[in-house]
């Protein structure tokens, strides 16, 4: 498994990294043409006195240029949500008036929020709340569980806590008519599989996971958290080399939002547990589900250790595969605490 | 007649949705689970034949005994108006678009002596006879066990199945109008060995149904019999025919049970459901359900006989108590407690977990289905006759189709006669079923080495070990058997096709008629438990990824 994937800057032509010669790359290129854009659009707008900054239609790299990478937010659940979405520009930067979203924490565990192997229910009813704030037209909060599904509905009390957001929001599915296949064009090894309709249907996708150890995966966060969004996730293990796959569904899934909920991290006996559980109060939000999982990597020790997010196999495939970057120390942080 | 069809409907869609609310994926076990039980605790040759067989006393006897003593006040309206298999075959018999004829269909009223509607005395007879001996036939013609079955294991999940592809049909549709509760809505897909059975026995009765709807009321249904013998001269509704009769004989032609003599003035209280037909076909309509008022003209009861013979009964009785020997003295049965003197074991016979020792189980069971209606992993199965004729259509924990759920209780709670006991969270692991094996020669790692952790991996109770073995690159799966509860989830899972290489059979299963598994368990040795699995713990544990040290899926 040593040496599989490159170090920083080499080979890999496309890759986002900063190059070591100093010039730029294609992605900060983008975003420095982007910002230029901005500010023209903006100061045309305010010389014709005609200023609407929400119909500005701009792509949310655009935006990004000019907040964090990442956001930190410390604090209960749903004030440090709230406090790093809002670090990111707020939902609005995400969610459109009448766009669709769909949100997916983990729920896969019949265990309650103290074991860690779910997504805390307010961090998930905060997200809810914020997406209809910023005018989602339809909000889904959506898993394919592990266990019986009434189970872990009930138990992870995120049916709960999202009922008085819209009744039925939550749902657990588990019934392949819920599913549609789709080609994964960048899939290295998987190429195809069954993703939730709604997801596919979707305009914003919320990754919104517990951070948690895992036995096959080291952490699952918000990449491998994308999982529960598929039909057949055992083949993900038995055909697939696991990390690859992961990678492929991110390639094909790409979460606008990534936010991880380590208000309690599971750093042992992930995913099911019952392990050693920190409580860390954090939250982190960014729109980039690679630096997110990097972040959270290196928030919490794992097993009574520390690891550099390189030595997590899946995120080190996604830095290399330009989906996100997992160098979080070249990438811009903002903390808050609440 | 209105009041019957109202009073029938009611019953049937409530006994109906007690027996689809008994899936637990339906989230509505509560209703579900007490209404069909209560049901099924209403037929008392069910709860009679359980309690002489297994020589115990429900506390539920009551609630068959007012069901036999309405008789003396109701006459056999149970039959017409609450039984579900009445009901069922009424609609059937509508369904199937029943042919009247001119003259008296039945061709019994009027012939002299009982007729064959004696039978059902006959099957009472045969059925406690072999009840006296220890041993159960009710299953065979207790009618909501029977009936049960016919809803919970046949029409529902036919139902679902075209409910199912209904929704999918809709999807577009539904997605259109965001209708959630639809949209979203999930359906139990079960499947069950044995639908022949019940599509062969109930496509006779419906088939019948088309001349005469209640054939298996009026020939052999023990349970109407039992009503029947209280039914002499029921104390508020008896059929009177006023003044202005003219002896037509409509009613006699309508009656569906032919409980109207020549005669038809009178009426054989012991065959008449209170259905009512008789009044709304009557031209000069003098019939009336009044309270009985002793013997007159017009509420005469007939002088018909409706019993058998001594010598029929005594002869019936023979029958059932020879069947009893049959299945006492047959090898593969498991009815007698003799496990001595090497008796074989069918090693499909896994129970449910709570399952009562196998003879007081088979005397229990009146294989109404409910616990594999409630089985949410669809495990439990009607056996055919993997475990005898005493052990047909009881349920056997068929791993292959599904595991069995750690913290589950559902089968123990739908079940009526305690066959399977309702088990407290606290002891439910500890309902040992069954011990696992691995097949050697089928096993990807013992046989083929190649590395393969799937039994491992969906244990809930980490009681597969992975050791090194002479000669192979892998490591191979070892059942620590005082650990395996017999759950059969590696069963359920193991990649192996056709015959798996591990499965669940019933040796060390724990069948206590009383007491605490748990303590049971314990003085057995059994080291039971939910925890972490060892490897997760131990970084250093042998062959798992992420050698070096490193704790599991991290890499250096």
């Amino acid at each position: 498994m040593k040496g599989r994937f490159p170090r920083h800057g080499q080979g890999h032509g496309f890759s986002s990294l900063p190059r070591p010669d100093g010039a730029l790359s294609r992605r900060e290129f983008l975003k420095w043409q982007m910002r230029g854009a901005l500010c023209l659009a903006a100061g045309a707008a305010g010389a014709a006195g005609i200023v609407n900054v929400g119909n500005l239609v701009l792509p949310d790299d655009a935006l990004a240029g000019a907040g964090p990478d990442i956001a930190l937010a410390t604090g209960r659940p749903a004030a440090a949500t709230r406090a790093a979405v809002e670090l990111l520009g707020g939902m609005a930067a995400f969610v459109k008036p009448g766009s669709r979203v769909v949100i997916k924490p983990n729920i896969s565990f019949p265990n309650p929020p103290e074991a860690a192997t779910t997504t805390h229910p307010e961090v998930v009813r905060e997200l809810a709340v914020m997406c209809r704030e910023a005018g989602a037209s339809r909000i889904m909060i959506l898993d394919h569980t592990l266990y019986d599904r009434a189970t872990c509905l009930e138990q992870s009390g995120v049916a709960d806590a999202c009922e008085s957001v819209e009744p039925g929001m939550v749902q657990a599915l588990g019934d392949a008519r819920f599913y549609r296949e789709s080609d994964i064009p960048q899939g290295v090894s998987m190429k195809s599989t069954r993703v939730m309709a709604d997801v596919l249907e979707a305009d914003v996708l919320i990754s919104a996971p517990v951070a948690k150890s895992h036995s096959s995966a080291g952490v699952s966060l918000s990449m491998k958290n994308l999982m529960g969004l598929i039909f057949d996730r055992s083949v993900m293990h038995s055909r697939h080399d696991l990390d690859v796959a992961i990678v492929d569904l991110v390639s094909l899934l790409r979460p606008a939002l990534a936010v991880v909920d380590a208000t309690r991290v599971l750093t042992t006996n992930g995913p099911g547990g019952p392990g050693k559980v920190d409580v860390l109060d954090t939250v982190i939000a960014s729109r980039d589900p690679v630096a997110a999982d990097a972040r959270a990597v290196l928030l919490s020790e794992w097993y009574g250790r520390r690891f550099a997010p390189r030595q997590v196999r899946h995120i080190a495939l996604a830095h290399e595969r330009g989906l996100g970057r997992m160098d979080v120390e070249n990438l811009r942080e903002s903390r808050v605490a609440v | 007649m209105v009041l019957k069809r109202v009073v029938q409907t009611a019953s049937l869609g409530l006994f109906a949705f007690a027996v689809w609310a008994l899936a637990r994926d339906s989230g509505m076990s509560g209703p579900g689970v007490t209404l069909a039980r209560f049901f099924l605790r209403l037929d008392p040759v069910l709860v009679l034949g359980v309690d002489i067989a297994a020589r115990a006393l429900a506390a539920s006897l009551w609630l068959a005994g007012v069901v036999a003593l309405s008789g003396l006040v109701f006459g056999r309206a149970f039959c017409g108006n609450i039984c579900p298999m009445g009901a069922t075959l009424d609609v059937a018999g509508r369904f199937a678009g029943r042919t009247r004829r001119s003259r008296d269909p039945r061709g019994v009223a009027a012939a002299s002596g009982p007729g064959p509607r004696r039978i059902k005395y006959l099957v009472l007879a045969g059925v406690m006879a072999c009840a006296l001996c220890g041993t159960s036939l009710v299953f065979f013609v207790s009618p909501l066990s029977l009936v049960t079955r016919l809803y919970g294991l046949f029409f529902l999940p036919a139902a679902e199945l075209g409910a199912r592809a209904a929704l999918e049909a809709a999807d577009p549709l539904l997605r259109a109008l965001d209708a959630k509760a639809l949209l979203y809505s999930s359906l139990p897909s079960h499947r069950f060995a044995g639908q022949l059975f019940i599509a062969t026995f109930f496509g006779t009765l419906f088939f019948l149904a088309r001349r005469d709807p209640r054939l298996w009321c009026r020939f052999i249904c023990p349970a109407g019999a039992v009503i029947a013998l209280f039914s002499r001269r029921p104390a508020l509704v008896a059929r009177r025919v006023g003044e202005g009769c003219t002896g037509c004989g409509a009613c006699r032609r309508s009656c569906p049970m032919g409980a109207i003599p020549a005669d038809p003035k009178a009426t054989t209280f012991s065959e008449c459901i209170v259905c009512r037909a008789c009044l709304g076909v009557c031209p000069e309509g003098v019939i009336a359900f009044t309270p009985w008022t002793g013997p007159h003209a017009g509420a005469a009861a007939s002088r018909e006989p409706v019993l058998p013979s001594r010598r029929e009964f005594l002869a019936a009785g023979v029958v059932g108590a020879g069947a009893a020997l049959t299945m006492l003295t047959g090898l593969s049965e498991g009815v007698t407690a003799d496990d001595s003197g090497g008796r074989p074991l069918s090693p499909a016979a896994v129970r449910p977990p709570g399952a009562v020792p196998e003879p007081d189980f088979l005397a229990r069971c009146v294989r109404c289905g409910a616990c594999m209606r409630a089985c949410p992993t669809n495990m439990l199965q009607p056996a055919l006759f993997s475990t005898g004729l005493a052990g047909l259509f009881s349920p056997l924990a068929v791993a292959r189709r599904g595991g069995c759920q750690p913290d589950c209780t559902a089968c123990g709670e739908a079940c009526p006669t305690g066959a399977i006991r309702k088990l407290v969270p606290a002891e439910r692991m500890w309902a040992k079923t069954g011990t696992a094996q691995v097949l050697r020669h089928k096993c990807l790692a013992w046989e083929f080495n190649r590395k393969c952790l799937v039994c491992d991996e969906v244990c809930p109770y980490n009681a597969l070990e992975f050791r090194r073995a002479e000669g192979l690159d892998v490591a191979v799966p070892h059942v620590i058997e005082d650990k395996c509860t017999g759950c059969g989830w590696c069963e359920r899972h193991c990649p192996v096709t056709a015959v798996p290489a591990i499965r669940v059979e019933p040796m060390g299963a724990l069948r206590l008629a009383a007491g605490s598994y748990r303590e049971a368990g314990r003085a057995m040795g059994l080291r039971i438990e939910r925890r972490p699995k060892k490897r997760h713990i131990d970084p250093a544990a042998p062959v798992r990824e992420g050698g070096d040290g490193l704790p599991p899926g991290f890499t250096p």
